[in-house]
């Protein structure tokens, strides 16, 4: 089976894990290592930020959640954002219904914008994810609530349309629209930048992405297969712009198109 | 970061993560009670 075939099969079989509420055997009390919102009505984990807000909102240590968290990560870095999380696999359809048909040559994802200026945009909006992370945990203290959920875009999407669209007549007041404004912001910027919220917003990227370099799921380069022909970095979705970045920033997902991309199979998953 | 320091990180983490899990474990019932709890000023139904 194509990497490209499997990737979207576990991103399904995901969705399908986190949906599984409406049995009382498979309703957990774990988090899942994505974001994800725990207030749909067929949820059967916790979402790992609101969980997170929730414990640190009560002033109690949220062990079983960093706990859970950790051991996902070691496993499998920033994988699961490649792999597994619904709202990173509708980006990708987003961005796949905006690219359209084509050689992968001409629709390159990596470097869109060859302007320096905007690269350098870029390179510091992404440091914006770890300031999120940042204002979520000392808000979440300050303000004793999941502060984060008050503007969370999944939680629109998983949470508060389906709510609305099981209870037509059900009043909604100002969040619900501003939720909505956001998440409509953020599926736009989708088409236009691959995984626009993985890149600058998703706070548990900015918890996820450091493992990377210890995790056991990882993508390895063969340098003497590599012809450095540049095309893993026109895959990539994260726009990564150097071949040691792969596997090893914190911005990789660890989906592996870049392996599916390189012509001399120079690149691998491994499990290491 | 050389292989055996990446080992020996690893093997740390994993024994402090494992150690959270096992000291939160009464936290479960919590999280378990979140779950499918929405929120009303979260997603704005208030």
């Amino acid at each position: 089976m194509r990497l490209r075939s499997k990737r979207l099969l576990a991103q399904v079989a995901a969705f399908a894990a986190c949906n599984m509420g409406f049995m009382a055997a498979t309703e957990t009390g774990l988090v899942v290592p994505f974001m994800y919102c725990h207030g749909c009505p067929l949820a059967s984990f916790a979402c790992p930020i609101g969980a997170l807000q929730h414990f640190l909102g009560e002033h109690a240590a949220p062990l079983l959640v960093m706990g859970l968290l950790g051991l996902a990560f070691l496993v499998l870095g920033r994988g699961a954002c490649g792999w597994l999380c619904p709202f990173g696999a509708l980006q990708d359809a987003l961005r796949a219904l905006a690219r359209g048909k084509g050689p992968p040559s001409a629709r390159p994802e990596g470097r869109l914008v060859q302007n320096a200026v905007l690269l350098k945009a870029d390179r510091i909006a992404r440091n914006a994810k770890f300031f999120i992370l940042a204002t979520t945990v000392i808000s979440a203290i300050a303000f004793s609530g999941p502060t984060f959920c008050w503007f969370c875009p999944i939680g629109a999407l998983f949470a508060g349309i389906p709510y609305k669209l099981a209870n037509p007549s059900a009043r909604l007041g100002l969040p619900f629209y501003i939720h909505l404004f956001i998440l409509a912001l953020v599926l736009i910027s989708a088409l236009f930048i691959p995984r626009a919220w993985c890149r600058y917003i998703c706070p548990l990227g900015a918890i996820s992405g450091p493992f990377n370099r210890i995790s056991i799921v990882r993508i390895e380069l063969d340098e003497e297969r590599c012809i450095a022909c540049g095309a893993c970095l026109r895959a990539c979705p994260m726009g990564l712009t150097a071949l040691s970045d792969i596997g090893r920033s914190v911005e990789c997902l660890l989906c592996g198109r870049c392996v599916e991309a390189c012509p001399q199979g120079a690149l691998k998953m491994e499990i290491a | 970061m050389g292989p055996k320091v990446k080992k020996a990180l690893r093997l740390v983490l994993l024994i402090s993560f494992a150690l959270m899990v096992v000291l939160g474990a009464g936290d479960y019932a919590l999280l378990r009670a979140l779950v499918r709890f929405l929120c009303p000023s979260c997603v704005g139904i208030a």
